[in-house]
């Protein structure tokens, strides 16, 4: 698997701090909504991204949008485990962007905000795009194929 | 699901669904041949672990009297249909990240449409 140096975490201590014998003094537990919804605030500064879910949970979102309780953590799943995360992120991708380069902004953005806002230790961002949104899909029909 | 593709990066994996896919293959299509992506049919087929592509698609025509010569100035149907094939090769790649054996286009039928009136 994926190892890399663990990050320090301004803020949070887990590891308790000020214990001589280096043992915790107690848990900071952060909810994984947090987390989750974090990551989600941190996609909207990449560029490429349409939407972020998939099908059910844009419709979803769409409703909540309306009466305006937006679910920043729509799309973002993460798993906890001690003080490393694992993030699965299901997003739209406009048109024409590369989306290997989309995703990995999005795995940067992500990987960014959670080790520094929340001070997890991020293992994995695992993205997929659900599907790719075509500018002219939005103009509706109206266009005639022979004039 | 069949015709998605995985790519592995040192921090996790990035799936593009085969949805996404034939949204980008009909697109990159579509522009190529003066269609619409939604005229465009897209098949994906796995060889060897590689991506295999099947585009059913119309073409955009002129209608015979408005052309000028014996060929439209972007050439025949069949040159065009070629050149489709290989920008859709190229586009797809450089969009998706797939890796491409193969690109089928077969042509479905003729749109005629005529050029845009230059104002």
């Amino acid at each position: 698997m994926n190892s890399f140096t663990p990050t320090s975490s301004p803020g949070i201590d887990t590891a308790g701090a000020g214990s001589p014998a280096g043992r915790p003094r107690g848990t900071t537990v952060i909810n994984d909504a947090v987390v989750a919804k974090i990551a989600g605030l941190a996609l909207r500064d990449v560029a490429g991204i349409h939407a972020v879910g998939g099908g059910a949970a844009r419709a979803f979102g769409a409703i909540r949008d309306a009466i305006s309780s937006t679910d920043h953590g729509q799309g973002v799943s993460v798993e906890v485990d001690e003080n490393q995360v694992a993030v699965a992120l299901s997003i739209v991708a406009g048109y024409p962007v590369p989306l290997q380069q989309v995703a990995e902004d999005a795995r940067t953005a992500i990987i960014e905000a959670i080790e520094t806002l929340v001070g997890l230790q991020v293992t994995e961002v695992n993205v997929t795009i659900n599907d790719v949104h075509l500018p002219d899909e939005a103009d509706g029909t109206g266009k005639a194929d022979v004039q | 699901m069949s015709g998605s593709t995985d790519t592995l990066t040192p921090r996790g994996r990035t799936r593009v669904t085969a949805r996404a896919m034939t949204r980008v293959v009909s697109a990159v299509a579509a522009e190529s041949l003066g269609v619409k992506p939604g005229q465009v049919s897209v098949d994906l087929a796995d060889a060897a672990g590689r991506l295999d592509l099947t585009v059913r698609t119309p073409i955009r025509v002129l209608p015979r009297d408005h052309l000028e010569g014996a060929a439209p100035a972007n050439g025949t149907a069949l040159d065009r249909t070629e050149r489709a094939q290989h920008d859709i090769r190229g586009t797809v790649a450089a969009l998706t990240g797939a890796d491409i054996a193969g690109v089928t286009v077969r042509l479905t039928g003729a749109r005629l449409r005529l050029p845009k009136r230059a104002d």
